[in-house]
């Protein structure tokens, strides 16, 4: 077990150098080749001159190479993670800032997804090819297939602007556990996320269990007179639980992505918006560490998922999982 | 998704009740026409398939056959923005002048077109990475899945967006990014088909009978993997036509004056306030259809070809 | 100096009327209703704008309407003052200084300081002039007003000055009305408490003698500290800042995301106390979630979308039936802005069609297709102007004649001047076919066979800035000439407007003269100028421009030659469509700003 944590790690670590090398040599390809920065961080009143000194100040002047080295060392040596070409701050500040909030949504609406989804997929799978599985599966389908955008302004329009005039936003200028001081403002944006994860996971929750249903041990234990509630609960629940931990383990970077419009939406900037806006700018530094952020948390969940994996269900042998 | 979700995604499931319509045959059919006949049994997938099929030729006919102006801004000047259904316009206006019912087909046509084909490379794309990976085993699968392990850790729309402000935008262009940036997923489903197929008896017989890896590829894995790699190029038609959507919500979909779903759908929420419904809900609503019947035919594809399924 | 903002990408939805949504107040407020209980303004500041940058000597990369207008004017207070409610002249009683005077055939200005304070206790004196003027002279480039060759400090010979008087000579005439409008009111006096290099290091760029080295280095290093502490936002509200405050605003708090909290600045010695205790403006994401604040009553001056509003304004500049959403809660404004809207041609040498653009043939037949009115009445729904040249829509007799518009639009005899010139519809296109420089021929480096082809980049993600070029495209199309067009960010836009293959670029801002309220054109068009972006280059342009810099002309013959001879295509200007809540009052009897002030001591409930 050890060994192989140390393994995924070694492994993980490796990923992350990919990830770094991918994200720093997108800009070199792009059309206007890497003077575009300059104009964009410094307006077209810039002179050559001024674009000549930011770029040395930028170290453009060097070569592709050198300059990955020097980001890389200065990264992983130093746990700098540069200054924001167009923010009035470190890389490191955008992150501190954005990220506590972006994942307070996250997390809350994860833990609301799993809550509500593995029930749900258990109903399901119990309850096969009855109405209420299949108004549970066409209400996920519905809900996967709607545009979150749209979702969010039907949201606010049914209990915003009419019904029950919830708040349309969260409190402003709030730190990131206004969502346990004040949560009113919260409901809509939380809501929202929720829905549309449990929608996205539901594919493969009633399957799942599904899978687990018809399982040999499932069988043994139903034809050893166990309750099918028992059934259920004590083995369907608890072998259903690791790929369910899997997926959710996978579902960060889609959870981080997919609230960029609700943070658009509910006027909550986080990670999403900064990493939309960042980008339009060609603010490298700034797509660069929060994207090598991103990646650290979804190897990290993905190595936590695995290793619960094993701890829930030890027939499965994690040294076997080696390719 | 690791390793393990793989093989319990495509470990042997006991089939939960097979149709019992299919028992009464008593001769023996071929695989094709019992999977044609599983299909069909699925209702809701038949009307899947109906509606889809409708939608398309819609799209693509009506545009031609009943020609409205989806493009000439200039030629809606003068003429009323966000008119209300009426004998002329079925569905009105919407907030460009456009007839909302035609523009419905004509985005239609572009949305459908790059879902199809974004979806078509992700598929072809994903396959060949998937199998090369998975049969090649050893240093070369740890390499490529990790490779894969990267690229899916980088959130993919803000990966989308980067792309999209480094690079122009143009129709081919979105539909390259989108078909060559969502086939990271299907490649390990298919790897861990190949992996599985790989181990099975057969193959690893026919490996001892000295046949050539690819004849192996080609003979063994890749037929026996065909119901995820059908079932995954269904889905992924699907998300590529929800991240095209997602797109055009940024502002950033399919370049003016063509259009597509996405951005008129969130031209449309942008008028919801005002209640014009024409311009938000019909679209809402085929969009959704289009969407969820996909998915319903990506459903019952899994199960038609789910090999424990068919009698022999 | 601005290239407008208003149309950046804001991410998402909507006319992003951002950097125009400040400042507009309703034109008329009937019986206002009940006042207010709460004390506090709140304020939406534009989508994705929000100051960041508190220092008043900055680089472009922070000169934006949302920090300098909506954000450091209201502490540290310019030297003058200009605007008032819908005026864009100089506020003589608002301004630090005595009207200014001009001697020696002006080639000298005077500056008589007032004696008003800093809240610091010090008072506005020379030397606090001198450290402005001391830091410009040793970094001009890290100023964003800085236009090299022109007026301060490049034209300037000496500076002295007396305890309260600093007198600048220039080296040349220059004309009054620029310089006080395009220099003078750039200038913040900075108080002596700014000058040190550290938290208790004094220096001596206020002292120093202006242009010595030794000042110089002085000012460099007291320009790193204070440029250092600017990146830090935890200091905003630190003693430091607030003892430079000159205006009747002190900032009280401030946070990462843009939100931040105004009080009274209790030293302030002006003419106009704050009456409302609170004035908070509020981050946003998209202009959206704006709007969605707006219908839940959360904000008390905002902006909405021209798009969503179901009645047009009845005529340019003046107001139509508001949003029926908001309409029993808000008031809506609008007013003219203090510029004017382009597309600049790009005239450099990287232009693939370079021998095409060079053509004023040309230009005039893309302009004469190009359908302002249309533009106005049907995408801004009336809440816009034309612009026929590069003046705002509606100038005083003082700075130039009105110039009537010379390409009316007409596409019948934009195609004829094609026709004329050699040009021949083939397959739906223009075609060349007879090339040569004679007057009836294509002209220059034309070839026989040439397609009259062009490429547009333009900013994305905005619908009325898009329906807008796609209206145009078509029209174009119409006339034979076949555009494509390419979309990109806003910045993006800007940065390839310089010198790309593009032979057109469309930010959809245009130019604000803000804080250069004189609108001369020796940033836009003047060779070397610092926003020409197309490299524009014509003798004639340069002449007229500097006669109205350093002679005394007005800018009719200057404006008329833009006019005519197109150095850019000229695009309508959108308004600004600003919510104000009804229970609002204002001193100066609500008018809109066209220079983007915000002055919310005029404001009580």
């Amino acid at each position: 077990m050890f060994a192989y944590v140390v393994r995924r790690i070694i492994q993980a670590f490796f990923v992350l150098l990919i990830v770094m090398l991918l994200t720093f040599s997108l800009p070199y390809f792009q059309v206007h080749g890497i003077r575009a920065p300059a104009y964009t961080v410094l307006g077209t009143k810039a002179t050559p001159y001024n674009v000549a000194i930011w770029a040395k100040q930028h170290g453009m002047d060097h070569s592709y190479f050198d300059r990955f080295w020097t980001y890389a060392t200065q990264v992983l040596f130093h746990f700098n993670l540069g200054r924001s070409y167009k923010e009035n701050s470190s890389v490191w500040g955008i992150i501190s800032l954005y990220v506590p909030r972006t994942i307070w949504l996250a997390a809350v609406s994860l833990a609301l997804t799993t809550i509500i989804a593995i029930p749900l997929g258990i109903y399901q799978a119990a309850r096969r090819n009855t109405v209420g599985d299949y108004t549970a599966t066409g209400v996920a389908f519905v809900l996967y297939a709607m545009p979150s955008f749209l979702l969010c302004m039907l949201l606010l329009d049914a209990f915003s602007f009419h019904g029950p005039h919830l708040p349309n936003s969260p409190p402003q200028g709030v730190q990131a556990w206004a969502m346990f001081t004040s949560p009113e403002g919260f409901i809509l944006p939380v809501a929202a996320l929720t829905m549309l994860s449990v929608a996205g996971l539901s594919r493969y929750m009633r399957g799942t269990v599904l899978e687990v249903l018809v399982q040999d041990y499932v069988r043994t234990a139903k034809a050893k007179g166990c309750s099918s509630r028992r059934t259920l609960f004590k083995h369907a629940f608890r072998n259903a639980l690791g790929p369910i931990i899997v997926l959710l383990g996978l579902s960060i970077p889609a959870l981080l992505g997919g609230a960029l419009i609700i943070e658009s939406v509910f006027n909550y900037a986080g990670l999403g918006i900064q990493t939309v806006f960042a980008a339009e700018n060609l603010d490298v530094p700034t797509v660069l560490g929060i994207t090598l952020l991103v990646a650290i948390l979804t190897l990290l969940g993905n190595l936590l998922a695995d290793i619960a994996l094993g701890l829930v269900n030890p027939r499965i042998r994690i040294e076997g999982t080696k390719a | 998704m690791t390793d393990l979700t793989e093989r319990e995604r495509v470990s042997p499931i006991e089939p939960p009740d097979p149709p019992t319509t299919l028992s009464t045959d008593d001769q023996i059919v071929p695989m094709w026409r019992q999977r044609l006949r599983i299909f069909f049994h699925n209702k809701l997938a038949v009307a899947s398939v109906v509606f889809l099929f409708l939608t398309i030729a819609a799209c693509f006919l009506v545009p031609v056959l009943h020609p409205t102006n989806q493009t000439n801004q200039a030629a809606t000047f003068g003429l009323p923005w966000n008119a209300a259904p009426s004998w002329h316009h079925w569905l009105g206006t919407d907030s460009s002048g456009f007839d909302e019912l035609g523009r419905i087909f004509y985005g239609g046509e572009y949305s459908l077109t790059l879902g199809f084909v974004a979806g078509f490379i992700t598929i072809v794309v994903g396959t060949t990475y998937g199998m090369i990976s998975g049969f090649a085993g050893g240093i070369t699968d740890t390499l490529m899945m990790r490779l894969i392990d990267a690229f899916l850790s980088i959130p993919y729309i803000f990966l989308l967006i980067t792309l999209i402000a480094i690079f122009n935008r143009s129709t081919v262009f979105l539909i390259c990014i989108i078909g060559f940036t969502l086939w990271w997923g299907n490649a390990r489903i298919i790897r861990g088909d190949a992996l599985l197929i790989r181990n099975l008896e057969y193959s690893q017989a026919a490996t001892a009978m000295g046949a050539r890896k690819w004849h192996i590829i080609r003979r063994h894995v890749f037929p026996n993997s065909i119901s995820n790699i059908v079932t995954v190029a269904t889905f992924s038609v699907a998300d590529a036509i929800l991240f095209l959507s997602a797109l055009g919500f940024l502002g950033l979909g399919i370049q003016a004056p063509q259009t597509d779903w996405g951005t008129m759908l969130q031209a449309g929420t942008s008028q919801i306030q005002n209640g014009f419904w024409w311009e938000i809900y019909p679209l809402a609503l085929v969009f959704i259809l289009v969407v969820v019947s996909i998915n319903y035919i990506g459903d019952a594809l899994r199960d038609c070809f789910e090999v424990r399924l068919l009698e022999r | 100096m601005h290239f407008g903002r208003k149309l950046r990408l804001a991410v998402t939805v909507g006319l992003s009327a951002c950097a125009l949504s400040l400042g507009l107040i309703a034109p008329t407020v009937s019986g206002a209703s009940a006042p207010a209980a709460s004390g506090t303004l709140t304020f939406a500041e534009g989508a994705t704008a929000n100051p960041n940058w508190i220092f008043p000597f900055e680089t472009c990369q922070y000169c934006s309407v949302d920090n300098i207008n909506q954000f450091q004017d209201e502490m540290f207070r310019p030297l003058y003052w200009f605007g008032l409610g819908d005026s864009v002249t100089l506020v003589s009683s608002l301004s630090l200084a005595k009207l200014p005077v001009y001697s020696r055939g002006d080639k000298t200005v005077t500056l008589s300081l007032k004696g008003w304070k800093f809240a610091s206790g010090q008072t506005v004196n020379a030397q606090s002039v001198m450290f402005f003027l001391n830091m410009y002279k040793a970094l001009p480039a890290d100023f964003w007003g800085y236009n090299p060759g022109y007026g301060i400090p490049d034209q300037v010979s000496s500076v002295t000055h007396t305890a309260m008087a600093v007198t600048i000579n220039f080296k040349t005439v220059v004309n009054p009305l620029w310089i006080t409008n395009n220099y003078l009111d750039q200038i913040t006096p900075f108080p002596d408490t700014w000058d040190r290099t550290s938290s208790g290091q004094k220096s001596s760029c206020a002292t120093g003698a202006y242009g010595a080295a030794s000042t110089k280095v002085a000012c460099t290093n007291v320009y790193n500290y204070l440029n250092n502490l600017s990146s830090q936002t935890t200091s905003y509200t630190g003693s430091l800042w607030q003892s430079g405050d000159t205006g009747p605003w002190r900032l009280t708090s401030f946070d990462n995301l843009g939100n931040l909290t105004f009080q009274p600045n209790p030293h302030y010695s002006g003419p106009v106390k704050p009456t409302i205790k609170y004035v908070k403006e509020v981050a946003y994401t998209t202009d959206q979630a704006e709007e969605n604040d707006l219908q839940a009553g959360k904000i008390d001056l905002g902006y909405v979308d021209p798009g969503v509003l179901t009645a047009p304004a009845p005529a340019p500049g003046k107001v139509g039936p508001n949003w029926g959403n908001l309409a029993s809660k808000y008031n809506l404004a609008t007013g003219i802005i203090w510029g004017f809207n382009y597309m600049p041609f790009n005239f450099s040498s990287g232009d693939p069609k370079l021998e095409l653009v060079n053509q004023l043939y040309i230009r005039q037949a893309l302009q004469e297709s190009t359908d302002q009115t249309g533009v106005v009445k049907n995408v801004f729904k009336g809440y816009g102007f034309p612009s026929y040249a590069p003046l705002p829509a509606i100038v005083p007799a003082v700075l130039s004649k009105t110039i009537a518009n010379p390409y009316p639009f007409n596409l019948t005899t934009a195609e004829a001047l094609l026709t004329s010139h050699g040009w021949t519809m083939q397959g739906g296109v223009m075609t060349c076919t007879s090339p040569g420089t004679s007057a009836t021929q294509c002209g220059a480096g034309i070839t026989s066979g040439e397609a009259l082809s062009f490429s547009v980049i333009y900013a994305s993600g905005t619908p009325a800035l898009t329906q807008e070029v796609t209206a145009e495209v078509a029209d174009w199309a119409s006339i034979g000439v076949k555009v494509s067009t390419a979309t990109e960010g806003f910045n993006a836009v800007i940065g390839d407007c310089a010198g790309t293959t593009y032979s057109l670029c469309f930010w959809g801002g245009g130019w604000t003269f803000v804080p250069n309220y004189d609108p001369t054109g020796e940033t836009l068009f003047a060779v070397g100028g610092g926003f020409n972006v197309g490299d524009y280059n014509s003798p004639t342009m340069t002449a007229d421009i500097k006669a109205t810099d350093f002679g005394h002309s007005n800018l009719t013959g200057y404006a008329t030659y833009a006019a005519q001879n197109l150095p850019v295509l000229y695009e309508p200007e959108a308004t600004p469509t600003g919510e104000i809540i009804k229970t609002l009052h204002s001193k100066i009897g609500f008018a809109g700003s066209p220079i983007l002030n915000f002055m919310p001591e005029y404001y009580y409930w």
